[in-house]
């Protein structure tokens, strides 16, 4: 440990604050859950659409609810690693020990969602989206307190 | 706060990231010339941030964000209320 981080202890240096606003505390969950859901929504259109003999129309709905569920599981994404690296501090891991693994299950979902028109893997999703958003809505609570 | 030369500050948040990531800790100078590029603190609503010049005017100075992701804003503060400008990071 170099000399500066020895004296960092001794006398421990100011918070300078590498964020957008005040802090501005503005965070949602929500926008990571709609995202999900939309995902859930997409696969239960694509694997509703015919197997066989599928219309103009059926093979547009496809292409478009496929380009839905890529966008959306791309978004989920983004919103959780906001959460992750801007909302969710050190102390948060002693109340939710298990949030580096939820998270980072959760975007890999992400990521086979976008790979694969599975409903499993849609729910699966988003219940670790709601997971997260349990967590949030705690640390946020007790943190207003 | 600028009576001394050098101060130490540990960084919250992710804005600057990948330079400048959460929990890593800088030490700043305080009595140079601030110039476009550098990154500084400086001091608002009782709070200090982190943040890279982009532009100086006359009396204010304009920083911003190197992790547009986290944050689009454009910070202009006073000059008197620039700390100083980060010449370590450790």
């Amino acid at each position: 440990m170099n000399i500066l981080r020895i004296v960092d202890k001794i006398f421990p240096p100011v918070i300078a604050y590498a964020h957008c606003d005040v802090p501005c505390g503005i965070y949602d969950s929500r926008p990571a859950q709609i995202a999900a859901e939309t995902v859930v929504k997409m696969v239960e259109k694509i694997e509703g659409l015919p197997k066989e003999n599928p219309t103009v129309n059926d093979r547009n709905l496809f292409v478009r609810a496929v380009w839905t569920k890529e966008e959306h599981a791309r978004k989920c994404k983004e919103e959780l690693l906001i959460l992750w690296t801007d909302f969710f501090k050190s102390e948060h891991l002693e109340d939710f020990p298990n949030l580096h693994e939820t998270i980072w299950r959760a975007a890999k979902l992400c990521s086979k969602n976008k790979q694969e028109v599975s409903m499993d893997l849609a729910l699966e999703l988003k219940k670790a989206v709601d997971e997260i958003a349990e967590m949030f809505a705690k640390a946020k609570a007790s943190s207003s307190k | 706060m600028k009576l001394s030369p050098f101060c130490r500050f540990k960084i919250e948040e992710e804005s600057m990231s990948p330079n400048f990531r959460h929990g890593v800790h800088v030490l700043t100078f305080n009595w140079g010339k601030i110039r476009v590029g550098n990154v500084a603190v400086f001091a608002d609503s009782g709070h200090f941030y982190l943040k890279r010049v982009k532009r100086i005017g006359k009396n204010k100075v304009y920083l911003e964000s190197d992790n547009k992701r986290a944050s689009n804003k454009m910070w202009h503060v006073l000059r008197k209320n620039i700390i100083g400008r980060v010449i370590l990071k450790y």
